[in-house]
């Protein structure tokens, strides 16, 4: 039983960093925007997530929510009672906050391309990093989502079903699926015409817009999908977790997502895949682990970053297109090689 | 009273960004690494202080805290190059993969610290996660000997450091031969390389420079701050590059201008926004980033940081 809970438990992870490095992938691997925001947006559409699925059932439930507010015991004990006696009402929120989720942080990732899009690679991760530390000041500061505190008891959609595991199972599928969607529609892009523009503006913007394409244009509209995606994983994670708070939108939530998609490579969605099944594998095996190092005599998680960090590092510079590169196309697989026959 | 304090808080943090953005834009433009673990030189800089001030019984003289972290600064950022970026560019890899494994380094040498911290402050009773401030004894007896007690330490300290590297900077790139050929490498390292010059060296050489001269703002971070951590370099990040962004990471004399201008304004605003709203500190960093964001949409800096792509589009599209 442990074991299943262990499975259930990492493969929800999985699914939800993986819609996070696919993403990532797109935008740093193909696209060639050096995204170094990337909590920006998991957490903005976890806060969306935590707040719909919180205020708006309270609110729609007839809970006064000037009296019990989803931050305080009240509203955590209103909302734990909701959510086991309303399946409807509770999947029906649930599904509007992934798509007002998606919806919004797209357009806010669309609207952070104006000003990017002006600049080089290096600006551009700048800016995006600070924009997720922004966001995290303002998270902090703000009461109506419980400033540092954050917000707890955010009901998880199959709560109702009773059974913490099969609960656990629906939400593993539900994520899964959203992941097998994210898969196939980033798989379909690489591999039309739109994905081979992506790559000659990651390769060289200038000689893209030489020929006609329209790059601000094709990079925002790539951003919004991406930064969407990234809200989904962000409410999803939210309602898997049960609570958020400002502390799990560091920029350590950003360099991981990186590591994976430099681990298993950053141009293909596979790599990103494995790279996202790898980490969050060690990710839940080192707690297990906590017994055997006890004895240190210091925090065991600070060994962590390190580990990943210099893994990251070296697979930089034994394998800089990771450990699943992309395959070059057959056509110009045929082609190399008829050049190479030609030239004896 | 409330004026003249944010005035020298203006005055120290200006010193802190330019002795810290400077050495950005001079890595960057010589080597063209932006290297995102720059922040850490800060870090390890104010961490050699404290532990060399615990280890000779709190009498620190500033003169040794500033050879020691410019060293340590130094090696530590000589080393990142030869170990990483060194066997990256023989890869011809693209500079978002820099970028990348600049962050790996980051994340590691920010985890190293807090083990390290952690350790320290078991073995040795002294709470090394938060520092308090520390007076350098050379300082305190030159104050003494010129009658200076009325003015804060961190001021002369922060004069003193600051005017040695400003006028050690002016006469290494416009009155030596090395300073020359560094600018050089800087403008075209291959026709730098033709004509004779080491470049390799030279770019050693400058990173060594970088650390060395970025640690050095941790030195006067010990001297001015009450509290220091290991995740000092974090915490001015965002105003360490918003300087060097605003330079367009290239020129210096514009980065050092944009530096005291960033610490006038956020701390002028900062003290305004407090005493009539009641705002907290913690909302500094979004006043850097809205002035980075203002300076974006309005006037997107050139230099090394692109932007004419776009604004050549905009002007195609129109006609």
């Amino acid at each position: 039983m442990e074991i299943i809970s262990f499975l259930v438990n990492w493969l929800t992870y999985f699914a939800i960093y993986a819609l996070l490095a696919i993403t990532l992938s797109l935008e740093a691997g193909i696209s060639g925007i050096t995204n170094f925001g990337k909590v920006a947006f998991f957490g903005l559409g976890a806060y969306l997530g935590a707040v719909m699925n919180t205020y708006l059932l309270l609110a729609i439930s007839g809970v006064d929510i000037g009296k019990a507010p989803p931050y305080t015991a009240e509203g955590v004990v209103a909302l734990t009672r909701i959510s086991a006696s309303n399946p409807p009402l509770v999947v029906g929120v649930f599904t509007l906050s992934i798509l007002v989720s998606f919806v919004v942080t797209g357009i806010f990732g669309y609207l952070l391309t104006y000003p990017i899009i002006r600049v080089g690679a290096g600006f551009v991760g700048f800016t995006l990093l600070c924009v997720g530390e922004v966001l995290r000041a303002i998270y902090i500061n703000t009461g109506f989502v419980g400033g540092t505190y954050g917000m707890l008891g955010i009901p998880q959609p199959f709560i109702w079903l009773g059974n913490p595991i099969l609960s656990s199972t629906c939400y593993l599928l539900l994520t899964t699926f959203i992941l097998a969607l994210t898969y196939t529609l980033t798989h379909r892009i690489l591999n039309s015409p739109l994905g081979r523009t992506l790559r000659s503006i990651r390769d060289d913007d200038i000689a893209a817009l030489c020929l006609g394409k329209d790059v601000p244009k094709i990079k925002s509209k790539i951003f919004f999908l991406t930064s969407g995606i990234s809200g989904v994983a962000g409410a999803l994670y939210a309602c898997y977790v049960s609570s958020v708070n400002p502390q799990m939108f560091v920029t350590l939530v950003t360099f991981n997502v990186w590591a994976m998609i430099i681990i298993g490579g950053s141009e293909s969605s596979i790599g990103a895949t494995v790279g996202a099944l790898i980490l969050t594998l060690i990710e839940r095996i080192l707690p297990l682990t906590a017994s055997f190092y006890g004895y240190l005599p210091f925090t065991p998680d600070y060994l962590r970053p390190v580990f990943i960090g210099l893994i990251m590092t070296i697979t930089l510079i034994r394998y800089p297109r990771g450990l699943f590169p992309r395959k070059p196309p057959r056509i110009i697989k045929t082609i190399v090689e008829e050049l190479e026959r030609e030239a004896g | 009273m409330e004026i003249y304090r944010v005035i020298l808080c203006s005055y120290v943090f200006s010193w802190i960004y330019i002795l810290s953005s400077l050495p950005l834009t001079l890595s960057y433009r010589t080597t063209k690494v932006f290297n995102f673990a720059h922040p850490v030189f800060i870090t390890y800089g104010a961490y050699v202080v404290i532990i060399v001030n615990e280890a000779l019984g709190r009498r620190l003289p500033l003169a040794t805290a500033t050879l020691l972290a410019f060293v340590v600064g130094g090696l530590v950022s000589l080393i990142n190059h030869l170990l990483l970026f060194k066997p990256l560019s023989y890869q011809r890899v693209s500079s978002n993969v820099y970028m990348v494994a600049s962050m790996g380094l980051w994340f590691v040498y920010q985890y190293i610290l807090y083990i390290a911290c952690q350790i320290l402050t078991r073995r040795y009773g002294a709470n090394f996660l938060s520092y308090p401030t520390i007076e350098y004894e050379d300082v305190r007896f030159l104050q003494e000997a010129l009658q200076l007690s009325s003015i804060p330490q961190y001021i002369i300290t922060a004069t003193l450091i600051g005017v040695a590297v400003g006028i050690a900077l002016y006469v290494l790139f416009n009155k030596t031969m090395l300073g020359i050929a560094l600018r050089g490498i800087a403008d075209n390292a291959t026709l730098a390389a033709v004509c004779g010059i080491p470049a390799d060296r030279l770019v050693n050489l400058t990173w060594f420079l970088v650390g060395g001269i970025t640690a050095l703002s941790g030195v006067l971070w010990v001297n001015f701050s009450g509290s220091t951590t290991p995740d000092l370099g974090l915490n001015i990040v965002v105003d360490n590059f918003a300087a060097a962004f605003i330079g367009g990471l290239y020129s210096l004399p514009i980065t050092a201008v944009a530096s005291i201008l960033l610490a006038l304004v956020e701390n002028m605003l900062l003290a305004v926004l407090n005493y009539y709203f009641g705002v907290q500190p913690t909302i500094r960093l979004a006043i850097v980033f809205g002035i980075v964001f203002a300076i974006l949409i309005v006037r997107p800096p050139m230099g090394a940081g692109g932007g004419l792509p776009y604004r050549f589009t905009k002007r195609v599209i129109k006609k």
